[in-house]
């Protein structure tokens, strides 16, 4: 896993070679922790599969001469899930990877990154992972967080 | 013509078209009480670019389509997820080495107001039909900054779109720049 993150970081994040007059504020690459019981919307029954897993992410911040700030990143994440309790051997998988180079006004957002779920048994549905990713421009560290979807995030 | 990585150096023309377009749509309200405004047209942007790794001046040409959709939720946030599909191929030129490009990406973003702005930048590489010109040099990579700026109320959307044209060898080092 760390090659892929260092991959994706040579690829994309670094290949993106920054413009003068860019002041660099955070390089970081780190591997986060990721756990959380989601509910797949897709079913009428509410379920809490508990999903445990973790991100490898690559992230940096600039401050552009206008007073902008660049972010960019790319994170490699993997989980597995399982809803406690039950009888059943059906296990849920996550993996997929995402990049972005973005320019804003200093401002609080988050991207929302969805990811298939796969599952070892039962019917296939559209039910989806959503790393959500949070940018704050006081402390610049993007913060994971987890959310369920029915859908695969097009408009 | 056999292009390769010293066909034209110290020359990088870049031929692009800025194209701007805002999405003007009435909101319509949602089963859940969210306001959801749409912008579904498929009414792509014309490129025009020169493809910096070969001697023509002007051979390629592309299209951009954008879908989006902003829903403002009844908490105040506002969601927005975008979807931007980017074609490109070479125009009429006999070349050994064509080029073509695609990419097929979203974004979703969620702010706790109205109103927000960003700039995206997407690096695209093209795709040579073959790795290795008739004279037998490597043919080098091409590729497309794209440089995207949209500015979202709860009833438009503004795309500003910005090929940046780029040939690079096989390590990423910039060749004509």
């Amino acid at each position: 896993m760390t090659n892929v993150i260092r991959a994706l970081a040579a690829a994309s994040v670094l290949a993106a070679a920054p413009a003068a007059g860019q002041t660099l504020l955070l390089d970081v690459t780190t591997t986060l922790p990721l756990a959380a019981a989601l509910d797949n919307p897709c079913t009428a029954t509410p379920e809490a599969i508990a999903f445990t897993g973790s991100t490898n992410l690559a992230q940096r911040v600039w401050l552009m001469p206008d007073g902008k700030l660049r972010l960019q990143y790319a994170e490699s994440t993997a989980m597995q899930g399982q809803e406690p309790g039950l009888l059943t051997s059906v296990t849920y998988a996550v993996s997929g990877t995402s990049e972005r180079d973005l320019e804003f006004d200093p401002m609080a957002f988050e991207i929302l990154d969805f990811k298939k779920v796969g599952r070892t048994a039962g019917t296939d549905d559209n039910f989806h992972s959503v790393l959500v990713l949070a940018f704050d421009p006081q402390n610049l560290q993007l913060q994971l967080k987890l959310e369920g979807a029915c859908d695969n995030g097009m408009p | 013509m056999v292009p390769s990585i010293n066909t034209r150096p110290g020359r990088l023309l870049v031929h692009c078209a800025a194209a701007f377009v805002v999405a003007l749509a009435l909101p319509a309200y949602a089963d859940n009480g969210d306001t959801e405004t749409r912008d579904d047209k498929k009414q792509p942007f014309v490129i025009k670019f020169d493809n910096p790794c070969t001697p023509d001046d002007l051979n390629g040409e592309g299209e951009i389509r954008d879908e989006s959709r902003t829903t403002t939720k009844k908490d105040g946030r506002t969601e927005f997820r975008k979807r931007t599909r980017i074609f490109g191929k070479p125009v009429g030129v006999p070349s050994l080495a064509i080029y073509t490009f695609h990419d097929d990406d979203k974004i979703i973003m969620r702010s706790n107001g109205p109103f927000f702005k960003f700039t995206q930048r997407r690096r695209i590489q093209g795709v040579p039909d073959r790795g290795i010109a008739a004279d037998g040099t490597l043919v080098a990579a091409f590729f497309i900054t794209h440089r995207q700026e949209t500015e979202v109320t709860p009833t438009k959307n503004t795309h500003h779109e910005e090929p940046d044209l780029k040939c690079q060898d096989r390590n990423g080092r910039e060749i004509d720049d």
